[in-house]
């Protein structure tokens, strides 16, 4: 069976991991394409206006996909993590795309507490002609390709990289050089998603400088970071952009940039956090909201003058 | 100490009646004005959703009034609510407030707060006391809900919209100063028995109408835009099933009124198979509800940015179609204007109108024999 995999979400986080599960248990995984304007206006046509960019970038990939696809994969990720969440939005997103989607079937899975389901949990289709210990080997191969992937990242690869390393694509080598250190916070589907955030880390790339993203920063590293916080936050995004902020600011980050999706609700009370405890570090910080209004000359200009804040001058407050 | 509370619809009457009888003084927040808006708004993220900008504009407001403590709830759900209080209590220190947070958290969110305050607001009094406080705001919660009920019932019936207006305006009036539980179903039925008298007779059916959505939304008449009062003007029947009572039932004492949640569940099932969080959940059900009632039309209202209401208000065209049940969704935040809202609401009651119109016109008949003929 063609199963496809949305390019979208949360796919920069597990793609690699449910691509090999796929695989394993004898599909064919089909990737959908880097988000290009027609997907994004597939999306905002079938979408209801209010909800968040990705989520209507999400909705045009899976349209985009279900021409040359049996089945689409649309995980209900609840938790990942004990006693945290995802957005809401995450839990209610087969049920919104089943009503977008017309014929094909939609492959949906209920999870808490993995980003892997459980077998009891994963539905029928999964285990055609397939025994289960052959399921539960190809559990375990995802896993080890999750490790592997989350590894890369930790060094310093970004997901795309990452992604070609683990396919024997491009060479693995050191890179971590010393440049001014730009740390960017914010979802793993604004910050990856060229499209989205108008090739944010492209410029900054050209602009010779080094950026930190969330995924580079370890579990431990960002649960040291939220120690004393009067409430532990129950995102678990919104824990990482949190912790990452604060522990860029520790390895010495020039300046902070916050990325978020036009109307992202969890993000109002975390970007909230971010840009006050960053008006106490006195570091510079620039908040870019994305929607499919975005422009690059604004969004450029508005990077350039943030630069220039961040390049080589004494620390001025800014918000 | 004087303690205030966020404002929520009718909530401040038994909320205060609860702290003064554990012995604390209140200052509750002004109503919401326009001034509550510019607050919030101005110290609070743009794209906070609007509980979250009015509460901070009731907090600021008590707190000028001399208010130095805040009671409120929290939560672990994935809303927003949850986390409302920790950075309120930011924004307000940056801002020099100074003020004692009496969080009260429902156990197991890994803080303390809720013995904490839990201690410091009950500690005044012994159990009697507490009992009786309990009572007695619960006895006025009750007769609150099921006196705004009656007025949702007898409001699009009765002939003199404003004295009935200012009939349950004292309800509302008398209900807050009195002490006495036992004197509670008096004043009510003191209300139903005034606005009885009121009605006129009547010539056809009023139009029902449900509303669903966040409970915030749904409750706080002045953040609506009074959107039950204009239905009511415009002679339609508000439904609605969410209040403060069956708030609490349903979050504080979920394990005594179980029935709740598996109402929720079971109509919402085949639409939205998990809970999405906030009122998700219940926005579905309640519009299933409204289709098996055969309701008139659904209005649902929800902040800009909620998530759980996007979700379900990207389920609810679906329910409009199986049910063939007309619904409007009010997305609403600080730069909704009231003209605006207005002018959905009649056309939106024009359309339900037409509706029911067309519905009892009579079915056309064939002539039979001069279908024989041919």
């Amino acid at each position: 069976m063609r199963v496809g995999i949305p390019r979208a979400l949360l796919y920069y986080w597990y793609g690699p991991a449910w691509k090999t599960l796929l695989t394993e248990t004898g599909h064919v995984p089909v990737v959908s394409a880097p988000t290009n304007k027609a997907i994004m206006n597939r999306g905002l046509k079938a979408a209801v206006d209010e909800i968040c960019l990705p989520v209507k970038v999400f909705i045009g990939h899976i349209l985009s996909l279900q021409e040359n696809c049996d089945a689409v994969l649309v995980p209900r990720l609840t938790s990942i993590a004990r006693k945290e969440y995802i957005c809401p939005k995450f839990m209610g997103l087969p049920d919104m795309v089943r009503r977008v989607l017309k014929g094909t079937p939609v492959l949906t899975w209920k999870n808490e507490g993995n980003f892997l389901p459980k077998l009891s949990a994963l539905p029928r289709e999964f285990f055609a002609y397939r025994s289960r210990r052959e399921v539960k080997r190809a559990f375990k191969k995802a896993e080890e390709v999750y490790n592997a992937y989350t590894a890369l990242l930790y060094r310093g690869y970004l997901p795309q990289e990452a992604e070609e390393v683990l396919a024997g694509i491009r060479e693995e080598k050191t890179r971590r050089t010393k440049d001014a250190v730009i740390g960017i916070v914010g979802h793993p589907y604004c910050i990856y998603d060229s499209f989205v955030n108008i090739g944010l880390l492209q410029f900054l790339h050209e602009e010779g400088r080094r950026v930190m993203t969330p995924e580079m920063v370890t579990e431990e590293q960002i649960s040291s970071a939220l120690k004393g916080l009067p409430k532990p936050l129950y995102w678990t995004m919104g824990k990482k952009i949190l912790g990452a902020a604060r522990v860029f600011r520790q390895a010495g980050a020039g300046g902070l940039i916050h990325v978020a999706a036009f109307a992202c609700g969890p993000e109002a009370l975390i970007g909230e956090l971010v840009k006050r405890e960053s008006k106490d570090w006195k570091i510079p910080f620039l908040q870019l909201y994305l929607d499919e209004h975005s422009g690059e000359a604004g969004l450029h200009t508005r990077l350039e003058a943030f630069l220039d804040l961040t390049g080589g001058k004494e620390h001025v407050g800014c918000i | 100490m004087h303690l205030t509370f966020p404002r929520m619809g009718q909530i401040h009457i038994p909320l205060q009646a609860l702290l003064e009888e554990l012995g604390h003084p209140v200052t509750p927040p002004p109503p919401v004005t326009k001034r509550t808006f510019d607050l919030g708004v101005k110290y609070s993220s743009e794209f906070a959703c609007l509980p979250f900008k009015i509460t901070l504009g009731n907090y600021i407001e008590a707190l000028e009034k001399g208010a130095e403590a805040v009671v409120t709830a929290g939560g672990t759900g994935p809303c927003r609510f949850g986390y409302f209080a920790q950075v309120q209590k930011k924004i307000l220190n940056d801002l020099g407030f100074d003020f004692k947070l009496l969080l009260l958290d429902p156990p197991g969110t890994g803080t303390k707060d809720l013995y904490r305050s839990g201690r410091f607001l009950l500690g005044r009094a012994g159990p009697a006391r507490i009992w009786r406080a309990f009572r007695l705001a619960w006895a006025k919660a009750c007769f609150l809900d099921q006196g705004n009920k009656l007025f949702r019932f007898y409001f699009p019936r009765v002939a003199q919209k404003k004295a009935a207006e200012l009939e349950y305006q004292k309800f509302l009036r008398v209900m807050s100063l009195e002490k006495d539980p036992n004197r509670l179903p008096l004043l009510y039925s003191a209300l139903l028995h005034n606005l009885g008298s009121m009605t006129r007779l009547e010539t056809r059916r009023v139009l029902k109408v449900k509303i669903v959505g966040e409970i915030y939304m749904i409750l706080e008449s002045g953040v609506n835009f009074h959107t039950e009062n204009i239905l009511g003007q415009m002679g339609v029947e508000v439904i609605r099933n969410l209040s403060m009572t069956h708030w609490v039932e349903a979050n504080l004492l979920k394990f005594f009124f179980r029935e709740h949640r598996r109402r929720t569940e079971l109509l919402s099932v085949p639409y939205l198979t998990s809970s999405v969080g906030g009122h998700g959940r219940e926005t579905i059900a309640e519009t299933v509800a409204a289709g098996n009632d055969r309701l008139d039309g659904v209005i649902h209202i929800l902040p800009f940015t909620c998530m759980p209401e996007i979700v379900a208000q990207s389920i609810l065209p679906d329910l409009s179609r199986r049910f063939n049940l007309p619904v409007l969704s009010l997305v609403l935040d600080e730069h909704s204007g009231a003209a605006g809202v207005l002018t959905r609401l009649e056309a939106f009651v024009d359309l339900l109108r037409e509706k029911r119109e067309k519905e009892r016109a009579p079915v056309k008949t064939v002539e039979v024999s001069r279908a024989k003929n041919r």
